[in-house]
């Protein structure tokens, strides 16, 4: 029996959470006061595996009752996360401010509207400072400096 | 009496009045900014308030709260582009208006009506708490558990078309909620020696990247920042008599809108929409709804806004949240070491009856920014760009996820959380059911768990005992009706939107000709 076109990533997701539900169950069998039953800390988690595991199977089944839309992640968003993810990296070495400086400009780049490099920086320049204000001086939150500037 | 004369005298101290104020008028611009919901206004804000004491925090968030709601109404009006999903209702009256020159009249009516129902609201609130506390206290375990039961069944019957894919959700958030240190028996539980996880996954990160993370690169991913073309807003006003005219609508659409506010998980989305199709259909002239009637307009604000102090009745008597901000709120609170429910009423009146104070003092302050400040709002609305606003949106999202503790490892939470929240979105599973069962899940357990071990291992007190079979009634009923209103909905909106569209054209053809 052919799967409709366009289910990879749906299907894909569900043979995740099949093996997610079957990692979590086995996991949770092996907690232990397993004599207090429904009460110990194990069960629960064993009921939510199984539920999970119970809903991927139905969710691949209605795959042919609800064929999905076609799902595309453009390169760009890809690449933003990436660069989040990065972020997060970047301000622990080189702090707050120069990471947040490049992040923001490469991001609000990444917005594709014809905007130039030159409105881009200005841009991410006011974001900076706006942060400033917001974090530092009315919040009083700690920004990390950076391992590199310590 | 000591106690309330006492609360409200500390209520009204400036810090409180201004963070008020002020959180009302951050809601109102950035509710106002399509794609900015009130959810990640609050998400957004929220680390403001974590140096200051609960009061002045409290004031603030309920503030952006009850701004965020209404300011989604001022994009809707001028743009035809909602704020929020809430406030879709007010495009299908509220642009024909601005199309035939009253948008001034349009959002005028839209603050009259966001504050009268806050205001109503506020009062039931008041009202619901005190009627309810002496009976709060008799509900044990078992009604808990059926009540956050409640809550996670009507979230999922409103996910979307699949049922499937929000029951997932809602199991994805309550696995979440599972990692840490057991509640009942202090055994790690998937924390895989990693100290950091022995808390959990903190709440308030992981919600600010599924909602703000997520929309920031839904935002990257739409692109472009086409200008916008908002209608003029000219002389705002709404005379007396026209408002006398249009008081049954305001008023039903105040119960509804409340109403909606209290069933846990309902949503603003369900309250702007009912009211809506409710004061067409007791219209004696339902034909002119769609085609830019104040009372259409009135429907749909009067009830969307009528759902903040609505949702605070389940959150702070029993702790179940009513909504998606609630959730965060809930978090908020919990960070600020007050755990909402009975024990709450009874012992924090000193933050109880503050959060009247502030609600009133919040839909006060939208009646006088709507009607003086529209103008600068409206404007910056169509200066502000995607581009600006994509970097916003990132930074301040995982800024706001790193300043919850200071720990670098919430930030990368909120990141991961911010890219699964995206990719759910992309593949149709709603992140809405998640968020409000990763705060939910780990209360099911414990309350199931609990009573339990009180019961000997006997799960029927759960089904049985007669407030928690009541409870099941009205939890299956609500269900029911929830889907029959959400059908009813899809239908109505088809409909306004098929009006909108033919008014336009019919606007539009003279000028070509």
């Amino acid at each position: 029996m052919k799967l409709p076109t366009d289910s990879g990533p749906l299907l894909f997701t569900y043979l995740a959470l099949i093996g997610l539900s079957i990692l979590i169950f086995a996991l949770a069998r092996g907690f232990p006061f397993a004599h207090m039953g429904a009460a110990g800390p194990g069960f629960f988690p064993q009921v939510i595996a199984v539920l999970l595991f119970l809903l991927s199977l139905a969710g691949i089944a209605e795959l042919w009752r609800n064929p999905p839309r076609r799902v595309r992640v453009p390169v760009r968003v890809l690449a933003v996360m990436a660069l989040t993810l990065g972020y997060v990296g970047a301000m622990l070495y080189i702090g707050y401010y120069p990471s947040t400086f490049l992040f923001a400009a490469l991001a609000m780049w990444s917005a594709r509207d014809g905007a130039g490099v030159l409105r881009v920086l200005v841009e991410a320049a006011l974001l900076v400072a706006i942060s400033f204000v917001f974090f530092e001086l009315l919040i009083d939150a700690y920004l990390p400096t950076g391992v590199l500037f310590r | 009496m000591e106690q309330l004369s006492f609360a409200i005298s500390e209520a009204f101290a400036p810090l409180n009045i201004v963070l008020a104020i002020g959180g009302t008028f951050a809601g109102i611009v950035l509710g106002a900014i399509p794609g900015l919901t009130a959810t990640m206004a609050i998400a957004l804000l929220v680390p403001f308030t974590f140096g200051y004491p609960i009061l002045p925090a409290t004031a603030f968030l309920l503030g952006i709260y009850c701004g965020g709601m209404y300011g989604g109404a001022i994009s809707a009006i001028l743009l035809r582009v909602p704020g929020a999903p809430s406030n879709a209702p007010t495009t299908f009256d509220g642009y024909p208006l601005s199309l035939k020159g009253q948008a001034g009249k349009a959002i005028a009516t839209s603050t009259i009506a966001s504050a009268l129902g806050g205001t109503f609201s506020v009062i039931v609130l008041f009202v619901g708490l005190s009627t309810l506390a002496p009976y709060v206290l008799l509900f044990s375990t078992e009604e808990y558990f059926v009540l956050t039961a409640f809550g996670m069944i009507i979230v999922i019957s409103l996910s979307g078309r699949s049922l499937i894919k929000g029951f997932i959700s809602a199991v994805l958030g309550i696995t979440v909620g599972i990692v840490g240190l057991d509640q009942i028996m202090p055994y790690p539980r998937f924390t895989f020696g990693v100290t950091e996880l022995l808390t959990g996954f903190p709440e308030v990160p992981a919600l600010i990247g599924l909602f703000c993370l997520s929309q920031g690169f839904r935002m990257i991913e739409e692109g472009g920042s086409s200008p916008r073309t908002a209608a003029k807003l000219g002389h705002q006003s709404v005379s007396l008599s026209e408002l006398w005219g249009i008081r049954r609508t305001l008023l039903r659409s105040s119960v509804i809108g409340t109403i909606v506010g209290i069933v846990p998980a309902a949503g603003p989305n369900i309250a702007s929409f009912l009211g809506y199709s409710e004061a067409r259909r007791a219209s004696s002239t339902p034909e002119i709804f769609g085609t830019g009637t104040i009372e259409g307009v009135a429907a749909s604000e009067a009830s969307n806004n009528a759902v903040p102090a609505g949702a605070l009745l389940p959150l702070l008597s029993f702790g179940i949240p009513g909504d998606t901000v609630t959730v965060i709120l809930l978090g908020a609170l919990l960070l600020h070491g007050y755990t909402p429910g009975p024990m709450m009423i009874r012992e924090n009146t000193e933050l109880l009856y503050p959060m009247f104070v502030f609600l009133l003092i919040a839909n006060a302050s939208i009646l006088a920014i709507g009607l003086a400040a529209v103008r600068p709002i409206a404007r910056l609305l169509q200066m502000t760009s995607n581009r600006f606003l994509v970097g916003v949106v990132l930074v301040f999202g995982v800024v706001g996820g790193f300043a919850y503790s200071g720990q670098i490892n919430e930030a990368l939470i909120t990141v991961v959380f911010g890219i699964i929240g995206y990719m759910m979105e992309k593949l149709g599973i709603s992140i809405v059911p998640m968020s409000i069962t990763i705060i939910l899940g780990p209360m099911m357990e414990v309350y199931l768990r609990q009573s339990l071990i009180a019961n000997g291992g006997d799960i029927t007190p759960i089904f049985t005992r007669p407030i928690a079979l009541t409870l099941w009634i009205i939890a299956l009923f609500m269900t029911w009706a929830t889907i029959k209103v959400n059908r009813r909905i899809a239908a109505v909106e088809a409909e306004a939107r098929q009006r909108a569209g033919e008014l336009e054209r019919k606007i539009e053809e003279p000028m070509e000709s």
